[in-house]
């Protein structure tokens, strides 16, 4: 700093700090990896993985036409269409232009580090959205509140790797090109925000928010009589390019055009158009028949558009909004109509609490943040207060979404703060040169929760009076350090407790402080892989499909991806059916192995049997056999011990989940320690199937059907004969 | 010694067919075994024989310059190691190794020959204490039943001839059986057995030239598991400047030992936690590495594996690697492991030269497994030239070649060796020496700096050009 001038020196200051955030960003997703190893968590991630392997190992074309014959078997998948790819081809191409460079990286470690990585770009990007709102100064704030807050960090610690990771750096990187466009009317801006919309639209099925949103900025401007050039053509360029290229996407295809929650967007495009238009005959026109003509104009042209809508609609052109789309809006629907939504944790709406836990003092400061846009109002101050009331209304709706609101907390957040510091913390005596000022700005943003000491070091000089006195200033500034502090005390402590977990490998703690590792999860998967055929079938509920097919690199019969329903309750019916059903079932799957997750014996809560319910109502769903009401207990509860139904007691699950346990404890007393309760002691027969292995912990089961009886009898026959005959030869032994 | 006369009618039964040994080179000079004592080692889950054989040139008139071992073709085939050399005369001197080689000319389907040459010749009259040694894979040694229940025991039957056949005749031949623990007979009775029980003893007897032979087999108690490498790459990379030596080694294995008959049962594995040992599962694997030692890392493709210990005796370091999943007859594992030790300990700069010598050993020993197939990778740093390769046994490939990796410019000088068929006895040390200049040491922090040079003057010259189409 020793020759620069003073903008230097706040710009390079300005970037320090802004690197030392995306650091942080960066750094404070980590915890797993350091906890754990290096490795891809959850579930989804395991599928993300396991095409970017594949797209490593081939080319992009063979991507494109990838037939995935390990999933949903027998129907198999055509992943190229049915994905967004922007994910695994910016984790491909990052691999290879590190193999380009002679860095010989295991792909693995490029997917594992991805959302750390976008995560400290992210905090560029929200730097730049808050800059053009208000300041550099707001833009340090709202970049380091992106950057530790829980709320995205849920989303995006190292391992992680699915889309939304990127995706967040996506959309604030277009808002930011698209308030850039807004701002200048620059048809270059709009085309580059078109861009970042096209590489949003890429990776994640989220960017129907965005295109929402942006049109109903738009729309929002035009009802404000903001309607202006330069938000003409900036609209008119994102929303031509913007969608023609979203439309290169294999699995958007011709969705913009065609469905409902598309329909927004392409309505303002026309209504931009109509309006510019009547701009231009005004200009040209007196202004009493221009009333006529554009109420005329306009009132037919809105009729007619409607009328059309409404038209393809039901002709089937314009599809209606999906059952997704309507669970947004009732949040009971799910529930009634498509089980198998509901069944997912993230698809619930949010408790309050889990916002709080995921925002913490953001959650107050976001309304005043978008209280300080009011007072500036804006075009870009607009779409903020848009964004802010959506994306609260969405995250209320559904847990997952609190991700979307993240973002536009942090931006509220930043400018509430900086304001509060630009008030408080700027000495303001008249005579200071302007220069120093910009200097003890900047050094306050940097600063941050620190900053307090930089305001005792001016000496007041004449004292003003009231709130603007020095000792009043200092506590309002301490006070707020202070909530920063606890702020990113608080999202240290919840990223290290509860996002680090890879989920896949669970940990305990010795009594003396020794980490014991369980690790159930891929002994069971890699055995599969080691130790059965190639094309084995393996059959599991679909939590697990994509783990097995990426870990145990084996066919699957159903999987995360849940776009056929009466496939999966088929699954849920062999699980739910008495042995010889479920048998006659699982031949007609083809299944060669039926995996279960029994948390019996260690207390793993997330077991099949506790999603079992879930499984029985899809299954219901399809298939009016099997009843939700005969697999509770006489008095109306859910039971696995003595009291359970027989329904309960005959189901495949049932049995698959406690064979042999009861050999485990000394006579009666076997227990299930996640249900808490007695489990029957009477031996339980598989005559179907072969128990062929099981994990240390009894977490993963893993059986093998039977072939079909030589003689054609029934396999229970035949396991029944089997053991008279045992039981017989015994006899004749003893005399 | 009415022992000794029952092996001789036994031995006169056979006729000396001219068509075992028609393969055999034709006017062989005429040697006499004097005394020949053969030990089988069964207590590893690979068969060792070591013959002790003094021998005594009988011709009266040429010297003979090899002698030739012969075995049945199938048994043969697993031989993978063979080891030939004069008895020393203290047991601390050094031995004088003998070349022996398979003798493909003269091996046909039904016999195999190794030929010792005998350096110098036998003179006529002249007496030799002959030792040779052959180390069988385990595919040697059967395993029967094939499929035992969980908690059952594995048994392995070895069979062979009750002597020794060959082209030579013998005065006093023994046969030694040596084997872990005892709970079958073997048969046809053994003459003698030691009072522990773990070794029995055939012979002595008297066998004629090109006898035939008599079928002998060992059922016995075996619970080592027979472990087959099928893939193990070993792959060693020289740093100077780290001074390190990082070695990683990929193993595929299978368990070659008795299958599970009927059911896995969690509860009986966890039941037999003390007395697994009993049974042929195989739940550790225990790898000794050098005590120098560090960084040391055990994964598999799907991550790391948790489970293993580390205990340090002495200049080893004993690691026990535990498979995600205890293995039974049949399963299949596949794990690698790493650690880095300090270069000091393996290579050495001939004082005055560029010369440097690597020597490491070819294969860690692990529990007598069976390498169906080992590479062994070296990376020499960038630069390296004139790499020799001296290694005490014969190899199936030796590749020359380059691998780019971190930070490299050309690429680092890599050798491959390929062993097929390895087993324990391959553990011998590989030298390689090549040149290493001072110039090469540097060729890293130039590339590095030559990188961001390129780098800094880019964005200097681009900074102060104006690329816009009109002037503001």
């Amino acid at each position: 700093m020793l020759s620069l001038g003073t903008d230097d020196q706040t710009r390079l200051l300005r970037v320090a700090a802004l690197t030392g955030v995306a650091l942080v960003a960066f750094a404070s997703r980590l915890f797993s990896v350091i906890r754990y190893e290096s490795v891809i968590h959850e579930f989804d991630p395991w599928f993300n993985y396991r095409t970017t392997r594949y797209l490593v190992e081939h080319d992009l074309d063979s991507f494109w036409n990838w037939f995935d014959e390990r999933s949903w078997y027998p129907l198999g998948r055509i992943v190229g269409g049915t994905l967004y790819p922007g994910l695994m081809i910016t984790a491909s191409a990052l691999w290879n232009s590190l193999h380009a460079l002679g860095f010989p990286v295991d792909i693995r470690n490029v997917c594992v580090f991805m959302a750390p990585i976008f995560s400290g770009l992210c905090a560029v990007a929200t730097y730049l959205v808050t800059k053009e709102v208000k300041d550099s100064r707001a833009g340090l704030l709202a970049a380091l509140f992106i950057g530790v807050a829980p709320g995205y960090i849920s989303r995006s610690v190292a391992g992680s790797y699915d889309y939304e990771g990127i995706a967040i750096f996506q959309m604030m990187l277009t808002f930011y090109l698209w308030l850039k466009a807004v701002k200048t009317g620059s048809a270059f801006f709009g085309g580059v925000a078109a861009i970042a919309y096209f590489y949003m639209v890429s990776t994640w099925g989220g960017y129907v928010f965005l295109i929402n949103l942006i049109p109903l900025h738009v729309f929002a401007l035009i009802l404000m009589g903001r309607f202006s050039n330069r938000v003409y053509v900036a609209y008119s360029t994102f929303y031509a390019i913007g969608t023609l290229y979203s439309m290169q996407i294999p699995f958007v295809g011709f969705q913009p055009s065609r469905t409902s929650e598309h329909m927004a967007a392409m309505g303002i495009f026309g209504l931009v158009q109509i309006i510019a238009f009547v701009q231009l005959v005004r200009s040209h026109m007196a202004s009493k028949q221009f009333q006529t003509l554009l109420l005329g104009s306009v009132g037919v042209g809105f009729v007619l558009a409607f009328a059309a809508l409404v038209f393809l609609t039901m002709r089937g052109y314009v599809a209606p909004w999906t059952g997704r789309f309507y669970s947004l809006w009732d949040t009971g629907y799910a529930k009634k109509h498509i089980p198998i939504i509901a069944s997912v944790s993230e698809h619930q709406p949010t408790a309050w609490p889990s916002i709080f836990f995921d925002l913490q003092v953001l959650t107050f400061l976001f309304p005043a943040g978008v209280y300080f846009c009011f007072r500036k109002l804006n075009d870009e101050h607009v779409f903020i207060m848009l964004y802010a009331a959506t994306a609260s209304y969405f995250a209320g709706v559904m847990i997952r979404l609190v991700l979307t609101l993240t973002p536009i907390v942090c931006v509220a957040a930043g400018i509430a703060v900086s304001n509060i510091l630009d008030t408080y913390l700027k000495h303001s005596p008249p005579a200071d040169s302007a220069a120093e000022k910009v200097a003890s700005d900047a050094k306050s943003a940097v600063a941050g929760s620190s900053s307090d000491k930089a305001a005792d070091k001016q000496p007041a000089k004449d004292k003003p009076t009231g709130v603007r006195n020095s000792e009043s200033k200092l506590v309002v500034v301490a006070v707020f350090a202070y909530m920063m502090a606890l702020f990113v005390w608080h999202c240290t402590w919840v990223t290290s407790n509860s996002y680090s977990s890879p989920s896949i490998v669970l940990a305990s703690y010795t009594p003396d402080g020794r980490q014991h590792i369980i690790d159930d999860f891929r002994e069971a998967y890699f055995w599969l892989q080691e130790n059965t055929a190639e094309d084995a079938k393996i059959m599991s509920w679909w939590d697990y499909g994509y783990q097995i097919a990426g870990m145990s690199n084996r066919t699957v019969i159903v999987d995360n991806n849940t776009w056929n329903n009466t496939h999966i309750a088929t699954v849920g019916l062999a699980m739910a059916s008495p042995e010889p059903r479920a048998y006659e079932v699982m031949r007609k799957l083809d299944v060669d192995y039926v995996l279960v997750i029994a948390g019996a014996v260690l207390g793993y809560s997330g077991d099949d049997i506790n999603k079992f319910l879930w499984m029985v109502r899809i299954a219901q769903g399809v298939y009016p056999e099997i009843q939700e009401t005969d697999f509770y207990a006489a008095n109306g509860q859910y039971r696995v011990d003595d009291t359970a139904s027989k329904t309960m007691r005959d189901c495949l699950m049932y049995k698959l989940t406690y064979y042999r346990l009861n050999e485990m404890y000394p006579d009666g007393n076997a227990w299930d320690r996640v249900r808490q309760t007695h489990v029957p002691a009477k031996n339980i027969k598989l005559s179907t199937m072969d128990e062929v292995y099981t994990s240390e912990n009894w977490i993963v089961r893993i059986y093998k059907l039977k072939q079909p009886d030589n003689l054609g009898r029934p396999l229970t026959d035949a396991a029944a004969f089997e053991e008279n005959r045992r039981r017989k030869r015994k006899h004749v032994k003893k005399y | 010694m009415r022992l000794w006369s029952v092996s001789l009618t036994a031995a006169w039964l056979v006729v000396a067919a001219s068509l075992a040994h028609a393969a055999l080179p034709e006017h062989l000079p005429k040697l006499l075994n004097q005394e020949l004592t053969r030990k089988v080692d069964l207590t590893q889950p690979s068969a060792r024989e070591t013959f002790s054989i003094s021998v005594v040139n009988d011709d009266g008139q040429t010297a003979a310059d090899a002698y030739y071992f012969l075995f049945d073709a199938p048994a043969a085939a697993e031989i993978a190691f063979a080891e030939a050399w004069v008895k020393p005369e203290k047991k601390a001197d050094k031995r004088k190794l003998l070349a022996i080689a398979l003798d493909t000319q003269h091996s046909d389907d039904a016999q195999t020959v190794y030929r010792v040459t005998l350096e110098p010749s036998l003179a006529p009259g002249e007496t030799l204490a002959l030792e040779a040694k052959f180390v069988y894979t385990h595919r040697r040694l059967v395993v029967s039943p094939k499929a035992v229940e969980q908690d059952k025991a594995q048994n392995l039957l070895w069979e062979d001839s009750a002597y020794v056949v060959g082209p030579y005749a013998s005065t006093e031949q023994k046969t030694l059986v040596k084997y872990y623990m005892e709970s079958f007979s073997a048969q046809p009775a053994p003459v003698k057995r030691n009072s522990l029980g773990t070794t029995i003893t055939y012979g002595p007897y008297k066998v004629p030239a090109n006898a035939e032979r008599v079928p002998i087999h060992v059922h016995y108690e075996q619970n080592l598991p027979p472990v087959t490498a099928l893939e193990h790459r070993r792959e060693l990379e020289v740093s100077h400047w780290g001074s390190n030596l990082a070695v990683e080694e990929h193993y595929k294995i299978r368990h070659d030992g008795a299958a599970i008959d009927g059911e896995f049962n969690r509860v009986k594995f966890q039941g037999m936690a003390r007395k697994r040992e009993q049974t042929p599962v195989l739940y550790q694997i225990p790898m000794k590495i050098p005590g120098s030692a560090h960084s040391i890392y055990y994964r598999d493709p799907i991550g790391n594996v948790s489970t293993s210990t580390l205990a340090t005796k002495g200049k080893t370091i004993q690691l026990s690697l535990r498979p995600r999943f205890p293995m039974y007859g049949g399963w299949q594992y596949r794990f690698y492991f790493g650690y880095d030790r300090p270069l000091g300990d393996v290579l050495q700069r001939q004082p005055g030269t560029n010369t440097y010598v690597l020597r490491v050993p070819f294969l860690e020993k692990i529990g007598s497994w069976t390498y169906d197939e080992t590479v062994m990778r070296i990376l020499l740093p960038e630069g390296a030239s004139n790499v020799r390769v001296n290694v005490p046994f014969a190899l199936d490939e030796v590749r020359h070649g380059k691998v780019r990796t971190y930070l490299d410019v050309s690429g680092r000088t890599a050798i491959w060796l390929t062993k097929r068929n390895a087993v324990d006895e391959h553990a011998q040390e590989v030298e390689i020496t090549y040149d290493y200049t001072g110039f090469d040491l540097l060729r890293k922090p130039l590339g590095v700096f030559g990188a961001l040079l390129a780098i800094f003057v880019f964005s200097i010259v681009y900074s102060r050009l104006d690329l816009s189409i009109a002037r503001k």
